[in-house]
């Protein structure tokens, strides 16, 4: 062998192990699956919408905090033969990449026969023009020449004034026209008096996402909200049914109640029969991040039923002996996005699960859960700085939270 | 040194080579800025560029660097890389006379192999090991900041010398990864250096001058793949024996092992192209306290992946604020404690040649907030010289009363921390850095 061979020997070599590996990537490129039927759905415009959303901001991760896109594929996989056709992305999910990742999940199936829905970051603009770029940034991003559902993303005061400021509706019409968006809408995070103001503000809204459960019904004014969409006959989009999984995981003695009651269904199960006896919900977004969430979720959604009155009754008493204890209510949905890496919704999850546990052990627990969380991004790291605040859709009053569970923390480990 | 040959070539050269070597140490001191793009041309930043921030300069760098060595051969590392006339520099002051070099090309293949699947993956922090220009800056930046810099720092320039007292210019024939490829381009090349076997009369003079062990007189034949073009063996050949002319065939070098040489390389290169990202994942985390860094850096993890130590920055800021890596930081960064980020300044941004630190308007360097102020309204003595210092109108104050922070205004400029006679406020490191 010479020096000539032995660089094609290593060309080659090299060439074939790309090859190799490119080839794993396209396995399963065969297109055009069907998705299967079996979950309960709602008519919407000749369209039938599972009522069953698939939500893209709480997809599956890693250990290492990396995204795992085999095993959110393997879910979409999963979600599509169950019967899911309603997948919600955003531009700003998992730090931007959600979009993406669902785009690649969703891609082998018939676009025909799923919804696709992302929304506009009005966060984010800074100029007209990025309206369209961002639009048609979501559009490579998602693989798809048009979207199903469009939203204009977490409208609140601030929002919706740079919602107007930028043109955002006129373009988004312009897109509707050519369409690229099939149905318009709106999310929303503010008042009642905000959200009558943007349904008055334009007639040709299609839908409204709002955040709607049990919890926030009476506490952040959600029944006002439900109401006015109400009347003005727009479906309703549900976000946060869980609330952040809050619902999901409810103290012990909340479970207690509900396990008498039923010892089959699961916490998420009662939260989402509950919204399934109000009018008007077109589908319910569930961000689940593990096999075992989805698969609870398609045996509650397969003949959804809405709860029985007797059934109400116990989930009233399940919900009011869960507010006893005080918690905070954040839903994890990360906007906060601390500049000085401060790991906001894992401190309050933390803390949140530390209150509603009733073992003995609750205290050792939340101790080491707390210091499993790297020092750079513990409570204490905050500078109170207070950045986060405004971008916070649950209003919370995050710095002096923080303050809070890290004097609770030490009160815990000094004790 | 008797030269007995035709001296003018290598006296162009050595004229050359001084010119670039003083322009590109000159680059480094404050007066020289303008001659910073002169160190851009080098071609490790701009392919690690390339890789972690595309741009058509550094893709237009990397191309002519690479059609000059294929024309011309390997001129790069005798005329322009400021490393590779260090070692010249340091072979003179020594004397050294080369012997008989060995052809390592399995450790420079592997070496080359293994950083470009570096590169490309994104780990581009793996330069500030191997590339010549940035240990150049390296060295040359410690040589400037000699009472500040722990002796540590100066590792490379001890490894090099002794390199160099060793077997001279071995540094660029077997580990060098800017040589070995410049090397292949010339190996192919139309016209190379060659040994007339007419005039040669084999008395193996060139051999004894040629600091790169490329010269074998026996068989009257010049490596070129290796030859750094210091044309010392034109200007040494009595006979005039050495010229350029089209190449002969080339003569290969056999190995018995050269096959599992091959799949070692390859597997070695699949291997580190496959876990760079994870690695410079880790490189990232390792890190043991989140570093500020220099306006435009952005995310934490890319600048320590793209930045390849060689110090231009840092001898260039103005507020001198930015640092070479230290015991506490592994990768440069910002420490307030001796100035402030001057808020009209955007030189580091100019400077990098390696796109670590990326390029940006005044206006955009102002708006880019690199870290936030910490108060401790505990120590405050209620002064309000912040207030007055800050350019971002971010503080405010009342006569008599506790200073009021709007950290939505503020870059983390450190013109606060800088000022204030209590130390009551600390700027602390944001990732990513944002435009506010």
């Amino acid at each position: 062998m010479d020096r000539r061979e032995f660089i094609k020997n290593s060309l080659l070599f090299t060439t074939g192990a790309v090859l190799l590996s490119g080839c794993t990537f396209n396995k399963d490129s065969a297109a055009g699956l069907k998705p299967g039927t079996g979950i309960t759905t709602a008519k919407f415009k000749g369209l039938d919408v599972s009522m069953l959303g698939y939500g893209c901001m709480r997809m599956p991760v890693k250990p290492s905090g990396e995204i795992d896109e085999e095993l959110n594929r393997k879910m979409v996989q999963r979600a599509m033969e169950a019967g899911v056709n309603y997948y919600d992305t955003a531009y700003m999910y998992m730090g931007g990449k959600s979009e993406e990742i669902t785009g690649r999940a969703v891609k082998p199936y018939d676009r025909q026969l799923f919804n696709l829905t992302t929304k506009m970051p009005v966060v984010m603009l800074e100029k007209e023009e990025d309206v369209e770029r961002i639009f048609n940034e979501q559009l490579k991003r998602c693989q798809t020449d048009y979207f199903d559902f469009y939203l204009v993303h977490c409208l609140n005061k601030r929002n919706w004034e740079n919602t107007k400021k930028y043109n955002v509706i006129p373009f988004l019409e312009k897109m509707k026209k050519k369409g690229k968006i099939k149905h318009l809408g709106f999310s929303h995070h503010d008042t009642p008096e905000l959200l009558q103001e943007i349904i008055d503000y334009y007639d040709k809204w299609e839908f409204v996402q709002l955040q709607i459960n049990r919890l926030d019904w009476k506490t952040t004014r959600g029944e006002e909200q439900y109401n006015i969409a109400r009347k003005a006959n727009l479906p309703i989009v549900v976000m946060e049914p869980l609330r952040g999984s809050l619902l999901a995981n409810l103290n012990a003695e909340a479970t207690k109640i509900l396990k008498d009651y039923n010892p089959e269904a699961s916490a998420a199960s009662w939260a989402f029969r509950w919204l399934a006896g109000l009018e008007g919900i077109l589908t319910m977004l569930s961000g689940m991040s593990r096999p075992e969430h989805l698969e609870d979720n398609i045996k509650t959604f397969t003949n959804l039923k809405p709860l029985s009155a007797e059934e109400n009754a116990v989930y009233d008493r399940a919900i009011e002996a869960h507010l006893k204890q005080a918690a905070i209510g954040c839903t994890s949905c990360r906007y906060c996005e601390c500049p000085v890496g401060v790991n906001i919704a894992g401190i309050f999850s933390i803390y949140n699960q530390y209150k509603y546990d009733d073992s003995a052990m609750k205290k050792v627990g939340f101790i080491s859960h707390y210091e499993a969380l790297k020092e750079s991004e513990r409570a204490d790291k905050c500078i109170k700085c207070g950045l986060c605040k405004p971008k916070c859709p649950q209003q919370l009053d995050i710095p002096s939270l923080l303050a809070k569970v890290h004097q609770e923390y030490l009160a815990v480990k000094g004790a | 040194m008797k030269f007995r040959g035709n001296r003018k070539p290598y006296f162009i050269r050595i004229t050359a080579a001084a010119l670039f070597f003083t322009a590109e140490i000159f680059a480094f001191l404050p007066a020289g800025k303008f001659l910073s793009g002169l160190l851009a041309f080098n071609f490790a930043p701009a392919a690690a560029r390339l890789a972690a921030d595309f741009s058509f300069t550094a893709l237009i760098i990397v191309l002519v660097n690479l059609l000059i060595a294929f024309l011309f051969g390997r001129i790069y590392c005798s005329v322009f890389c400021p490393f590779g006339i260090l070692q010249d520099i340091i072979g003179a002051v020594f004397r050294r006379k080369s012997g008989k070099t060995p052809n390592l090309f399995y450790i420079r293949y592997t070496v080359l192999a293994i950083v470009a699947a570096f590169i490309i993956s994104g780990a581009g922090a793996v330069l500030r090991f191997i590339d010549p220009y940035s240990n150049f800056g390296n060295i040359v930046t410690g040589f400037l900041n000699i009472k500040t810099i722990p002796l540590l720092t100066f590792l490379p320039f001890v490894l090099i010398t002794l390199l160099v007292i060793w077997k001279n210019r071995i540094f660029c024939t077997t580990l060098c990864p800017v040589g070995t490829l410049f090397g292949l381009c010339a190996k192919f090349s139309p016209k190379k250096l060659c040994i007339s076997q007419e005039i040669c009369k084999g008395c193996g003079v060139c051999e004894k001058e040629c600091p790169a062990g490329a010269i074998n007189s026996k068989e009257k034949y010049l490596d070129n793949e290796r030859c750094t073009r210091c044309l010392r063996c034109i200007a040494a050949c009595p006979g005039g024996g050495i010229k350029y002319m089209t190449g002969e065939k080339e003569k290969f070098l056999p190995s018995r092992r050269t096959f599992i040489v091959t799949g070692v390389i390859a597997a070695a290169a699949v291997g580190v192209f496959a876990k760079g990202k994870e690695l410079a994942h880790t490189i990232a985390e390792s890190l043991k306290k989140r570093p500020i860094c220099p306006p435009g850096a952005v995310y934490v993890e890319n600048f320590v992946q793209k930045c390849t130590n060689c110090g231009l920055c840092v001898e260039h800021c103005r507020g001198r604020i930015l640092k070479k890596p230290d015991f506490e930081y592994d990768t440069v960064h910002i420490d307030f404690s001796d100035g402030k980020c001057e808020f009209d300044c955007k030189n580091c941004s100019d400077v990098c040649p390696a796109g670590a630190i990326r390029k940006m308007t005044l206006e955009e360097k102002q708006n880019c907030r690199i870290g936030l102020a910490k108060f401790d309204y505990e120590k405050c003595s209620r002064c309000g010289l912040c207030t007055a210092k800050c350019p971002k109108g971010a503080i405010t104050h009342k006569y008599g009363q506790l200073p009021v922070y709007t950290a939505s205004r503020c870059i983390g400029c450190g013109a606060c921390e800088n000022i204030c006679p209590v130390n009551a406020i600390e700027i602390v490191a944001i990732n990513p850095q944002t435009q506010i």
